[in-house]
């Protein structure tokens, strides 16, 4: 018996049976589409994160304030004594300037960071107060829609000016250019020169809500501080990363008198967009494979339905069963042709489920680009070459059983059967 | 003429958990090829048993069977399956044709277990639906014909692999008188016209009649082995009842 009569006995099967095959096939397809969607979803959501990250501008290495570890403690201590609002006051603007001046540095700028009641003419909302140094603009990429952003002089002399997110705009001064127009953010004026772009949505925070003013404006005008929280620096060639990440630290080390042998020691931590990256993917990686064990389950789902589905097709096909055995067929022959059938219909369930799966993936991109997200659709191939071998092989392990009890049967009992 | 079959001493009991039926004792006698024997007896004396077993469809007890010379009561399950494909034709009494498929498909079914092109199994399986005159209904479905151009179907399906040997068992069975005759006449000018050997199942005298030989069984005993007296059988075959 050649491959294309095992196709053709299969074909005609499938064709008296259309509604039978099209349920048994069903669970395969709601699984398949599952995996299918939860993979592309999660390389969507990375995406979209790596790009949120992307617009704070290219090759970034940041530098924060850490709290040093005491040493005998493991390390978990350092974020534990941060998050209880343990204070590293030790970052400042000379580091910033001190960094700046490094061979494979570009530029940085240094920032605080805190919430702030904005209060208008007309209205007030709470925004995130983000004191930045002028060159801020040289690395990140929002745009300016209206008036301008500050200056390094600006800065220096301590001006009360600020320059607005797109939402805080709107929010504070409605359809009026806020240009020259005035907020009050802790009892203190400050004069709007500039307004951003509409940014878009974000996940962290809502860049479209922030007020940017000068850092050392915020530093000794509100906070009557000296130190910043962060320093963002833009490099030039990545090939050197590893060697400027050691740069900054020896750096900050030296300035910082931290005993050069124990980094546990270090008030600060230099991470890069790549770091970001990895911690992603392993986060990302995690959830996929626990939502594409849940698939899987419901994978055997399908084909223990498919397992059943045959059987019961097996009971009914008895007498067609005995009378091919009585014409000759041998048991492999009548194990394969029924194996056939099972693998045809867990592979076209998979397939149709790979199709329904990117269907669904292509509507979540694109309602997620509506939403203003960032989002590409992507289906990774390994995704898909991953779909069908489950399917394939679930129709083997599934077909399995019922195949080999048609395989058995007697034919003389079967033709009793008619 | 050597011997087709040979069968020494065959028994056969069915055990169904502890329960022995004893159904077929001490058989032994040779068909050569080329004959036309009925095997006769009354319902439940184990003539359906005794096909099955020469058909390759089930095995004996105990005792030998030889098959073209070959010891067949070693055989494997997979060998009896290949001696069903390629030396034995089967005829039912209830037809045993696939529902809703067409004649022709009907008739190839045995081919699809060798190993020829398509093309050859169609032209095969024309040629004998052709032989036994059913080439005006080579695409009607199964379930479309009468019971005598089923028991043909059936007949063509037999011959199509060209065996050594057809069987029938009680192949008038279902049949009103008519076309339970020109089921019996095929039979006969197969045997007769085309040199097929015949092993026939009945319980009636005068069907079995057609056939030059015949095996009595009473309760699983070969009671008689009696050639069929010539007049006899031309009567049978003219079909002229007494
Ligand atoms: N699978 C079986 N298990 C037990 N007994 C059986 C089985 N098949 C047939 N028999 C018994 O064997 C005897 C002969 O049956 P069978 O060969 O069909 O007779 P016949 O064809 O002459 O009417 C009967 O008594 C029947 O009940
Ligand atoms: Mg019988």
């Amino acid at each position: 018996m050649l491959t294309k009569d095992y196709f053709k006995l299969a074909s005609v099967s499938f064709r008296r049976n259309l509604l039978r095959t099209l349920l048994s096939g069903l669970g395969i397809v709601i699984s398949i589409a599952s995996v299918i969607v939860v993979i592309s979803a999660a390389q969507g959501v990375k995406g979209f994160i790596i790009g949120q990250f992307d617009s704070f501008g290219s090759n970034l290495l940041q530098t924060e304030t850490r709290v040093p570890s005491t040493g005998s403690i493991n390390s978990g201590d350092s974020a534990q004594a941060q998050a209880l609002g343990t204070v590293i006051t030790t970052l400042t603007l000379d580091d910033m300037l001190a960094i700046r001046k490094l061979p494979n540095i570009v530029t940085n700028y240094g920032y605080q960071m805190g919430q702030a009641v904005a209060t208008s003419p007309t209205d007030k909302k709470t925004v995130m107060l983000w004191g930045a140094s002028a060159t801020f603009l040289d690395i990140d990429t929002g745009k300016i829609k209206e008036g301008r952003f500050y200056t390094e002089e600006e800065d220096a002399s301590l001006t009360r000016v600020a320059v607005l997110g797109s939402e805080v705009a709107s929010e504070l001064f409605g359809d009026i250019n806020p240009v020259g127009q005035t907020i009050k953010i802790k009892q203190k004026n400050f004069e709007v020169i500039g307004v951003f772009a509409k940014r878009g949505a974000a996940l962290f925070f809502n860049l479209d809500a922030v007020v940017y003013v000068p850092v050392k404006t915020l530093q000794k005008q509100i906070l009557g501080t000296d130190y910043v929280s962060a320093i963002t620096s833009q490099y030039r060639d990545k090939s050197k990363l590893t060697a400027t990440i050691a740069d900054v630290q020896d750096l900050l080390r030296a300035r910082h008198n931290i005993d050069l042998s124990d980094p546990d020691k270090d008030d600060f931590i230099v991470t890069t967009s790549d770091d970001v990256a990895n911690i992603l993917d392993t986060i990302l990686g995690g959830f996929t494979i626990l939502l594409v064990a849940l698939a899987a389950i419901s994978l055997i789902v399908g084909g223990v339905g498919i397992m059943n589905i045959m059987y019961v097709s097996i009971l009914e096909r008895t007498f067609e069963i005995g009378l091919r055995k009585a014409v000759g067929a041998t048991r492999e022959q009548i194990l394969r042709q029924f194996l056939i059938e099972a693998v045809l219909v867990t592979t076209m369930g998979g397939i149709t489920g790979i199709i329904l799966g990117v269907l669904i993936s292509l509507g979540i991109a694109g309602v997620a680009k509506i939403q203003g997200f960032a989002w590409s659709f992507v289906i990774p191939l390994y995704s898909v070459i991953l779909a069908t071998g489950f399917s394939i092989v679930c129709g083997l392990i599934f077909g399995l059983y019922p195949a080999r009890r048609a395989a058995e049967l007697d034919p003389i009992e079967a033709l009793r059967k008619e | 003429m050597t011997d087709l079959i040979k069968i020494v001493k065959l028994n056969k009991q069915y055990e169904n958990e502890d329960v022995v039926t004893p159904v077929l004792h001490e058989l032994s006698f040779n068909i050569k090829s080329g004959e036309f024997v009925s095997i006769i007896g009354p319902s439940g004396s184990g003539k359906s048993t005794l096909m099955h077993i020469l058909g390759f469809l089930d095995r004996l007890s105990s005792g030998e069977y030889f098959f073209e010379d070959k010891d067949v009561s070693k055989f494997t399950e997979d060998e009896l399956a290949q001696m069903r494909s390629q030396k034995v034709g089967f005829v039912f009494q209830q037809f045993n044709l696939l529902p809703k498929t067409s004649v022709l498909e009907n008739v190839k079914l045995p081919l699809l277990y060798v190993d020829i092109t398509e093309g050859e199994r169609d032209k095969r399986a024309r040629e004998a639906v052709k032989s036994v005159g059913l080439e005006h209904r080579v695409n009607y479905l199964s379930n479309q014909l009468s019971g005598g151009e089923k028991q043909r179907v059936a007949i063509a399906r037999a011959l199509v692999n060209n065996p050594a040997v057809i069987f029938a068992d009680e192949p008038t069975g279902n049949l009103d008188s008519k076309s339970g005759q020109q089921i019996m006449k095929l039979l006969y000018d197969l045997n007769t016209k085309e040199g097929h050997t015949v092993i026939l199942v009945t319980h009636e005298t005068y069907t079995a009649e057609h056939a030059k030989r015949i095996l009595k069984l009473k309760d699983g005993n070969l009671v008689s082995d009696e050639l069929v007296p010539e007049d006899r059988r031309q009567n049978a075959i003219s079909g002229e009842l007494k």
